[in-house]
C-alpha cells in the first residue's frame, strides 16, 4: 500500500512566519522575491494592490501602544520647542497620550458611517485631543506634521515586495496601495515619501479608510476601487499581514490575496513590549490594557 | 442626635473627595464627545432634563476651571421618558405602549390614569372611582380598545401631547440631522422611542454608563454610549464597572429638586416646553440642601489634582476604587454617606422610596432577608443588617466577586493575542474527507471562524481525488500556515484516517471536525479553556452538547430543513450509558492526546462505530465533563436519496446493527482481559437496563412528535410560520396548553386528555421534555389538518380543557391582538373586567362562529 503523503500550503507565510526580521528577509531573500513573483504571476492580475503598514513598510518590534506614547513625547515636545502654544509645557507626555487615545476611540466611533463602515482620520482624532488638552486649533498642523516624520522614523521599506511592485510596473501593470487606517491617503504618501522616494513614484493611487471610511475589515473597499479603476476584481493581486482584512475579505470580493504575516520573533517581542508598557503605565496610575495593543 | 452640618458633613465629603475626581474625568470624555458631535458632525447637542441640568452644571465648571471649550450650541430636552412615551404616541404607538406598558404592568389601571394627568390633574369628569379602572394595566391595549371614557379621555391627552412634541423637537433641531443626547444612562430608553418615531434624525446618546438587561431594546445600542462604563456587570478590574450594582449613587447625585418632566404646553408667547422645566432650573445646590453634588462642584471649581487628562483618569481610577469598595463592600459607616436617600418612582407616580430601608420589621413576616431583597441597594442594606463578618461573603456574593479581587495590588492583566511562537499548537483538529468539496468547504469555514486559534487543522484525504481537495483548500479563506493536507492515495477507512492523520502532526487536545459537520465560533474557546482549568484537569476529555441538523444536497448547495437538540437529555457522561449507546457525535468531543496515546488510538478494524469503540475505551480508563451549552453541530442527510452524500449512520444502517455487537462484545473482553470482570459484568446490566429506559425515551419521542406535528421533536418548530386556519389555531391551543400541562407536572390532566395511561409512568418523562417545552416564549408550531387527523382526540381534548389554570394564552404570532379588541370594544371590555384573557381566546371559542373576522398580521 503507498505511503499517506503530506502536503503543507502557503511556503510564503512559512518562510515569514519563521523569520526572526522581515526586515532582514525582504532584503536579503531571493527565495521570497521568486515566490511572490511566481505567485503574482500564477494570479493572472494586471494589478498589484499592497497593503501599507507592516507589508509595503515594515514596522520594528515596538508595540503600538509604545509608539502612540512616542508620538505624544515627540508632539509636546515640537509643541514646546515650536512655542506653538504656551500651555504645552504644562501638559505630561501622558496627558498627550490620553487625549490621542480617546481621540481615536471618539472618532472610530462615533464618524459618520459609510455603508455601515465606522472608521476614524486622523484630522478629528487631533482636533478631538486638542481640544481635550486645552490648545487652540493652530496646533493641529504640528500634530500632523510630527505623526507623518515620526511614523516614517520608525518604518522600513520592505525590499522584497517593492521588487515585485518595480516588476509589475515595469510589465506595465500598476500599483496601489490599500489601508485601513485613520491616516488619509495624502498622510500616507507623506510618509512612504519620506521612507523611500523611490517607492513612492512608483504607486499608482493609495485608498485608505480615513479617507474613504469603507475599510478592508469589511470587506467593502473592494468593490469601491474597482469602481475607481473601472476593473474587475479578477484584475487584482493583494498582499497584506492580516488574515481577514488582506486575505479573507478581499478573496471574498474574488480578488487574489496572498498572506505576508508578521513573524513570530516580531510578534512575540511586541507582545513582550505591550505588557512591559501596560506596567509601566499602571505604576503611573493609569490603567490601559483597554486599549494598549500590539 | 447629628445635627444638619455634621449630617451633610460625610456627603459632602464623599462628594469632593471621592466623587469630584471621577465626575471630573468623566467630564471631560464627555466634553470630548460633545464637541466631536457640535464640531465634526453639526449635530445639536441636547442635555436631557432633568439629570441634564446638573450634569450640564458640573460640565460647565469642569470647563471654566480647565479651560477648555464648551458646546456653544447646546440645548435642554424638557423630557422625562414618561415624556418621551407621550410624546411618540402618534408616530409609534405600539412602542409608547409597549414602554407604559411595561411600567404599569403590576398597578391598576385607575394609577396608570392618574400618572398621565399628574401635574395638570386629571379632568373634570374622569371617575377613578369607575369599577373598570380597578384592573391591572397589564393590558393596555385592550383599555384603549375598549373606549371607555377613561380611554378617551388618556388618549386624547395624549394625541395632544404628541403633537406638541413634534413641533418641539422640530424647534429645538431645526436644520440638525443629528443630536445627542446627555442623560445619566442606562439603556438608552428614551433614545430608542425617538429613534423609532424620528427615522430621519440620527439620535446619539452619551450617557454616563450603558448596561442592558434581557428586555433591553438593543437596535441603536452601538448608538448609545457610555462614557464611564459599558461593562455589563461588575469587573473588579474596571471599577467604574460598580454602578451597575449601585446606579442610584449617579442617579442621586445628577438628580436636581424640581418636578419631574412630563408634560409641554405652549407658554405665553407660543414657546413650548415643560411648566415643570422652571422649578427644576431653580436647583439649589449648597452644602445643605445637596452636599453631595455640592463636595462635587467644589472639586470641579478647583480640579487640584491637575487638568490634563492623565492626571484626571489617575486620580479618578483611585478613587473608583475606593467608591467600588465602597458600593461593594460597604460598611455601616460607608451606607451612613447614603442614609438619607430617597428615590422617585417617577413615570408620574408620585412615591418616594428610600434607598434603603430602616431595619425594623414592617409587618409581620418581614425579615432582614427580605428587606436586603426589597431595598434598591443590597450590599448596603446588609451592612445595616448584619455584623461585618457575615454581611461581607453575602456582599461578595451578590457582586461575584472573590478575597482579592478589590485588592489595590492587582494589576491590569492582558490576554496574549497568540501563544508562544515556535511551542506545539494546542489543538489538532482532523477533518475525514472522500470526494466531498462542497462539505470540505463549509468544514474549513467552521474551522477558521473559530475565536481560539492555537491549533492545526489537518485534512485527510482518503482517497478521493488530491487536487480537489487541495483546490478547496488554497481557495478557502483560511490560514493556510495552520493547515495540512493528508494524501491516504487509497481509502483506508475512517478509523485508519483518523489515525494517520493524528500522527502526522503533535498537539495537547484532539478533535475530529469531519467534513460534513460544523461548530459554533466558540467550541474550541470554551472546551479548551474547560480542560486546562483547574477543574478540566480532572478530565481527559470534554463534550459540549450538540445540535442535530437536518439538510440535503440539492443541484443549487446544502438545503437544511431543521435542527434541533441532539440527545439533548445528556448531562453526564457514563460508561454505562456508552455502552447502551453512543449519544455523543465526535464534533462535540475534543481530548487529549494523552489519552488517546494511552488507550492505542482508534481501532482501524471497524468500518463503522469506531469511534463509539474508542469512545467506550476512553471511558474505561478515564472521565468525560459535559459543557451545557450547544456548540457542535451534527450534520445529518436524513432526507430523499441517501446513498451518494448520507451520513455513515443513515446510509450504513445495517452495518451499525451488526457492528453494535461487536462493540459491545468488544468493551466486555477488553474490561475482562485487564482483570475488571466486575465492571464487565455491571455493563451488561446496564445495557438492559438501558434498553428498558430507551423505551420510555420513545415514549416521550413520540409526545414530541404530537407536539410538534412532524419528524422533529416539538422544541425545534420555533420559527415556523403558523397557518392561520381554524385547525392551525386548534393546534396552537392544544400545543400551548400542553406546554402548559408539562409545565405544571399535571400528570392527571395529561392523562386527562389521553396521552398518558398511567399518571405516575409519565411523570418522569414529563421532566425530561420540560426542558424542551418551557423556556420558549412564544413557540409556533407548523399545524396542517394532516397532522391533526394523526391525533384528532387528543388535540380535541386539549381544545376543550378550556378551564383555569389552562385558559390563558398568548395569541399566535399571525394573530392581530391589537386590532381585534380595536375592532371588537364589546370583547375589550370583556377583558378589562377579567371575563376573558385575550382577543385570540374570543376569537377561537365565539367570535369565529358569530362571524367575526379573523385579522391577521
Amino acid at each position: 500500500m503507498p505511503e499517506p503523503e503530506i502536503y503543507r500550503f502557503s511556503p510564503i507565510s512559512r518562510l515569514l512566519r519563521s523569520a526572526p526580521s522581515r526586515i532582514d528577509l525582504a532584503r536579503k531573500s531571493v527565495e521570497l522575491r521568486e515566490a511572490l513573483q511566481a505567485a503574482f504571476d500564477a494570479s493572472g492580475a494586471d494589478v498589484l494592490s499592497l497593503d501599507v503598514f507592516d507589508t509595503l513598510l515594515l514596522r520594528d518590534n515596538q508595540s503600538e501602544a509604545r509608539r502612540f506614547w512616542e508620538l505624544s513625547k515627540l508632539i509636546r515636545k515640537e509643541l514646546i520647542d515650536s512655542k506653538a502654544h504656551p500651555r504645552a509645557a504644562a501638559l505630561s507626555v501622558e496627558d498627550f497620550l490620553l487625549a490621542r487615545v480617546e481621540g481615536m476611540r471618539v472618532s472610530y466611533r462615533t464618524r459618520k458611517p459609510v455603508k455601515t463602515c465606522c472608521e476614524g482620520v486622523l484630522d478629528d482624532v487631533t482636533k478631538i485631543a486638542r481640544r481635550a488638552l486645552g490648545l487652540s486649533a493652530s496646533v493641529d498642523k504640528h500634530f500632523i506634521a510630527t505623526e507623518i516624520v515620526y511614523e516614517a522614523s520608525v518604518l522600513a521599506i520592505n525590499d522584497a515586495v517593492l521588487d515585485l511592485a518595480r516588476a509589475v510596473k515595469a510589465k506595465g501593470g500598476r500599483v496601489v496601495l490599500v489601508s485601513d487606517m485613520y491616516l488619509r491617503g495624502e498622510h500616507i504618501g507623506a510618509i512612504l515619501e519620506k521612507v523611500d522616494s523611490g517607492a513612492a513614484k512608483i504607486v499608482d493611487h493609495i485608498f485608505s479608510s480615513g479617507d474613504l471610511v469603507v475599510s478592508k475589515r469589511a470587506g467593502r473597499i473592494f468593490r469601491e476601487i474597482e469602481r475607481r479603476l473601472e476593473l474587475g476584481p479578477s484584475a487584482f493581486f493583494h498582499i497584506g499581514d492580516s488574515l481577514l482584512g488582506d486575505v479573507s475579505r478581499p478573496r471574498e470580493a474574488g480578488w487574489s490575496a496572498l498572506h505576508f504575516p508578521v513573524s513570530d520573533a516580531e510578534a512575540q517581542a511586541r507582545e513582550a513590549d505591550v505588557a512591559a508598557f501596560i506596567d509601566e503605565m499602571h505604576a503611573l496610575g493609569l490603567n490601559v490594557s483597554d486599549w494598549a495593543k500590539v | 442626635m447629628l445635627d444638619k452640618t455634621q449630617a451633610t458633613d460625610a456627603p459632602y465629603e464623599f462628594g469632593y473627595r471621592k466623587l469630584g475626581p471621577v465626575v471630573a474625568d468623566y467630564c471631560a470624555r464627555l466634553l470630548a464627545h460633545a464637541l466631536s458631535f457640535e464640531r465634526e458632525q453639526d449635530g445639536k447637542v441636547l442635555f436631557v432634563a432633568r439629570a441634564g441640568v446638573r450634569i450640564r452644571t458640573a460640565l460647565e465648571a469642569f470647563a471654566a476651571t480647565a479651560e477648555i471649550d464648551l458646546p456653544t450650541r447646546a440645548d435642554y430636552l424638557w423630557a422625562s421618558r414618561l415624556m418621551v412615551a407621550k410624546g411618540v404616541w402618534r408616530r409609534s404607538r405600539a412602542r409608547a405602549l409597549q414602554v407604559l406598558g411595561k411600567e404599569f404592568a403590576y398597578a391598576p389601571l385607575k394609577d396608570f390614569v392618574a400618572a398621565m394627568f399628574r401635574h395638570e390633574g386629571l379632568p373634570r369628569d374622569l371617575d377613578l372611582n369607575d369599577p373598570a379602572l380597578a384592573q391591572r394595566a397589564s393590558n393596555l391595549e385592550a383599555f384603549f380598545a375598549s373606549g371607555g371614557p377613561a380611554a378617551r379621555a388618556v388618549d386624547q391627552h395624549l394625541v395632544e401631547q404628541s403633537e406638541l412634541f413634534d413641533a418641539y423637537i422640530a424647534k429645538l433641531l431645526g436644520d440638525h440631522e443629528l443630536a445627542l443626547l446627555i442623560d445619566t444612562g442606562w439603556q438608552g430608553t428614551a433614545q430608542s422611542m425617538l429613534d423609532e418615531a424620528f427615522p430621519d434624525v440620527t439620535w446619539w446618546g452619551a450617557y454616563f454608563g450603558r448596561f442592558s438587561t434581557d428586555a433591553t431594546d438593543k437596535r441603536g445600542w452601538s448608538r448609545m454610549i457610555g462614557v464611564v462604563t459599558e461593562h455589563g456587570q461588575f469587573d473588579p478590574a474596571w471599577p467604574e464597572s460598580c454602578v451597575v450594582l449601585h446606579r442610584h449613587m449617579i442617579e442621586h447625585l445628577f438628580q436636581p429638586t424640581g418636578l419631574s418632566i412630563e408634560r409641554l404646553a405652549p407658554g405665553a408667547d407660543g414657546v413650548i416646553s415643560s411648566p415643570e422645566a422652571a422649578s427644576v432650573l431653580l436647583d439649589k445646590v449648597d452644602r445643605e440642601n445637596s452636599p453631595m453634588f455640592a463636595g462635587v462642584l467644589d472639586y470641579l471649581a478647583k480640579l487640584p489634582d491637575g487638568v490634563g487628562p492623565a492626571a484626571l483618569r489617575a486620580r479618578a481610577h483611585t478613587e473608583w476604587r475606593n467608591i467600588a469598595r465602597a458600593v461593594v463592600l460597604p460598611s455601616k459607616d460607608d451606607v451612613e454617606v447614603f442614609a438619607d436617600i430617597t428615590r422617585s418612582a417617577d413615570f408620574g407616580r408620585s412615591i418616594e422610596v428610600p434607598l434603603l430601608l430602616p431595619t425594623r420589621n414592617r409587618h409581620r413576616d418581614d425579615s432582614p432577608e427580605a428587606r436586603v431583597r426589597d431595598s434598591l441597594w443590597h450590599a448596603g442594606q446588609l451592612a445595616l443588617e448584619y455584623p461585618q463578618e457575615i454581611a461581607q461573603p453575602m456582599q461578595r456574593k451578590i457582586a461575584g466577586i472573590g478575597r482579592g479581587d478589590l485588592s489595590e495590588k492587582q494589576k491590569p492583566a492582558r490576554k496574549a493575542a497568540r501563544e508562544q511562537a515556535g511551542a506545539r499548537p494546542k489543538v489538532a483538529i482532523i477533518t475525514r474527507t472522500l470526494d466531498r468539496q462542497i462539505f470540505l468547504k463549509r468544514a474549513l469555514a467552521s474551522v477558521a471562524s473559530q475565536t481560539f486559534t492555537d491549533y492545526v487543522h489537518v485534512v485527510v484525504n482518503d482517497g478521493g481525488d488530491n487536487d480537489a481537495a487541495r483546490e478547496t483548500i488554497e481557495a478557502a479563506s483560511v490560514d493556510l500556515d495552520r493547515l495540512l493536507l493528508v494524501d491516504n492515495v487509497v481509502n483506508r477507512g475512517m478509523e485508519a484516517a483518523s489515525n494517520i492523520a493524528i500522527s502526522s502532526c503533535d498537539s495537547d487536545f484532539i478533535v475530529i471536525h469531519d467534513d460534513d459537520d460544523t461548530w459554533e465560533p466558540t467550541f474550541l474557546e470554551k472546551t479548551v479553556s474547560f480542560l486546562e482549568s483547574s477543574r478540566g484537569r480532572h478530565y481527559d476529555g470534554v463534550i459540549t452538547r450538540s445540535t442535530y441538523v437536518s439538510e440535503s444536497v440539492t443541484p443549487t448547495g446544502i438545503v437544511t430543513h431543521g435542527s434541533g437538540p441532539y440527545n439533548g437529555w445528556v448531562e453526564t457522561v457514563h460508561l454505562h450509558e456508552m455502552a447502551v449507546q453512543n449519544f455523543f457525535p465526535p464534533i462535540g468531543f475534543l481530548f487529549r492526546r494523552s489519552r488517546y496515546d494511552a488507550i492505542g488510538g482508534f481501532d482501524e478494524r471497524y468500518p463503522v462505530l469506531g469511534d463509539w469503540d474508542f469512545n467506550l475505551r476512553f471511558l474505561s480508563e478515564s472521565n468525560i465533563a459535559v459543557l451545557p451549552e450547544s456548540l457542535a453541530n451534527y450534520h445529518h442527510r436524513d432526507r430523499g436519496d441517501t446513498a451518494i452524500f448520507g451520513n455513515s449512520v443513515i446510509a450504513d444502517r445495517h452495518k451499525h446493527l451488526e457492528y453494535s455487537a461487536v462493540v459491545r462484545n468488544n468493551l466486555v473482553r477488553y474490561l475482562s482481559e485487564r482483570g475488571r470482570q466486575a465492571e464487565a459484568s455491571m455493563i451488561g446490566l446496564g445495557i438492559l437496563l438501558g434498553e428498558e429506559r430507551d423505551l420510555g425515551r420513545r415514549t416521550v419521542q413520540k409526545l414530541d412528535a404530537l407536539v410538534g406535528g412532524g419528524a422533529m421533536p416539538a422544541a425545534q418548530h420555533v420559527g415556523v410560520v403558523h397557518h392561520g386556519s381554524h385547525n392551525a389555531d386548534a393546534m396552537w391551543i392544544a400545543t400551548q396548553r400542553l406546554a402548559q400541562i408539562i409545565a405544571r407536572g399535571d400528570v392527571v390532566a395529561l392523562a386527562e386528555v389521553g396521552l398518558a395511561s398511567d399518571p405516575r409512568d409519565i411523570r418522569q418523562r414529563v421532566m425530561r421534555i420540560l426542558a424542551r417545552v418551557v423556556g420558549l416564549a412564544r413557540p409556533i408550531f407548523a399545524a396542517t389538518d394532516a397532522d391533526l387527523s394523526k391525533t384528532p382526540q387528543a388535540i380535541a381534548k386539549l381544545v376543550a380543557l378550556h378551564r383555569d389554570p389552562y385558559r390563558a394564552m398568548p395569541p399566535p404570532a399571525d394573530f392581530d391582538e391589537i386590532r381585534y379588541l380595536r375592532d371588537n370594544p364589546d370583547v375589550a371590555t370583556a377583558i378589562t373586567r377579567g371575563e376573558l384573557t385575550s382577543g385570540f381566546e374570543h376569537y377561537f371559542y365565539n367570535g369565529r362562529q358569530e362571524g367575526r373576522a379573523r385579522p391577521s398580521r
